[in-house]
């Protein structure tokens, strides 16, 4: 079964405990940190922990997770990848 | 008034170089003695931070006038007194250290899975770092990048000689990538967890009958990562020895229940601690505000 963005959305709004959002509120290509929707360190840290609870994804290369983490188009593109 | 700490440590790079060469050479007793009229001028030009300690023993002991004066006499003295004993252990000094509960720290420490241990501004925490070295795990600090370079390179180099390795926070998220890896391959992350530096979250606990609020990031760190979280604690208990104070906190429920509930037994610790060794609470700010 192939992730779609709005499970993802769905699950980042849930992790992030983001009150008040939708899905439909993040947009798929916006950042995700600084200008975007504007997570921090922890939040970071919070999608890691949603990538190995829901995808069995382990992010620890610094670099990789922060192309992974740029929006939640690479986000689901990465999932693909790794499935 | 300042809403969070700034992050710095004081000292010139000319004053922190001679300190280190005559520790080589003096004993620390002489140089306490020296300190115990410095401490006088620091109490007086550095009147803002003064009032803060005052207040403290003021408001949360209900010392009267003039013992909080002496008071915060003595947490000028005792914290001269940690600074002495770091650059003196720079200097190739020993201290002896003393356990609380040795039994219950080492089951703690000689886990097998990755853990977060916790300091404070309250007693000397650095100490334990450059006093135990040799831990079964690899060890990992987090320093403020705004530090004062000189205190900075004395840590990096005094921690590298003890196997420990340091991590930078700043602006950029790496620490958060570094920290992450590091507990996931088992090893030590050691951080402060009573100051807010950088991060405008945190967790509101009551410490000393008033609400406080710590930096909500290590606990979250811990809930997120679901890591084993330490509290320690290094108290200065006489002229040559350190008593280290260890205690593991424990929640469940949400990241940020969790989160919250390990931040209030970690405030209870504080508290517990502080009510021992009153003279060593080293934050010179309004910590409640």
């Amino acid at each position: 079964m192939n992730v779609t963005k709005e499970q993802l959305k769905q699950q980042i709004i849930e992790a992030l405990n983001l009150e008040g959002m939708t899905p439909d509120d993040i947009q798929d290509d916006a950042p995700l940190f600084g200008e975007g929707l504007g997570l921090d360190s922890i939040d970071a840290l919070e999608l890691m922990m949603v990538f190995d609870k829901h995808y069995g994804i382990k992010l620890t290369d610094r670099n990789e997770s922060k192309r992974v983490f740029a929006s939640v188009n690479t986000m689901v593109e990465y999932i693909e990848s790794k499935r | 008034m300042e809403k969070e700490w700034s992050g710095r440590s004081d000292g010139t790079p000319w004053m922190l170089r001679t300190l280190t060469r005559w520790l080589k050479h003096l004993d620390v007793r002489v140089i306490y003695g020296v300190m115990a009229i410095v401490v006088v001028f620091y109490i007086i030009f550095g009147y803002r931070h003064s009032v803060n300690i005052y207040r403290y023993f003021r408001r949360c002991f209900g010392d009267w006038r003039l013992k909080a004066l002496a008071r915060t006499y003595a947490t000028y003295f005792q914290f001269g007194q940690a600074i002495m004993d770091r650059m003196a252990v720079y200097a190739g000094r020993k201290y002896k250290i003393e356990h609380d509960d040795v039994e219950r720290e080492m089951k703690v420490k000689e886990s097998e899975e990755g853990m977060i241990i916790l300091g404070s501004h309250i007693g000397n925490y650095e100490m334990a770092g450059y006093l135990m070295g040799g831990m079964r795990k690899p060890m990992n600090v987090l320093l403020y990048a705004g530090e004062n370079a000189t205190v900075m390179r004395n840590r990096i180099e005094h921690f590298g000689r003890n196997g420990i390795k340091v991590i930078t926070v700043d602006e950029t998220m790496d620490h958060v990538y570094a920290v992450n890896k590091a507990l996931q391959e088992g090893e030590i992350v050691s951080l402060h967890a009573d100051r807010r530096v950088n991060s405008e979250k945190s967790l509101d606990v009551d410490i000393l009958g008033r609400t406080a609020h710590l930096p909500a990031g290590p606990f979250l760190l811990s809930a997120v990562t679901g890591k084993r979280v330490v509290g320690q604690f290094v108290m200065k208990t006489k002229w040559d020895t350190y008593k280290i104070y260890c205690r593991e906190y424990k929640a469940e429920g949400g990241v940020r229940q969790a989160a919250a509930e390990m931040a209030r037994q970690y405030g209870a610790e504080m508290e517990r601690i502080t009510r021992m060794y009153p003279t060593q609470w080293y934050n010179f700010y309004d910590f409640w505000k």
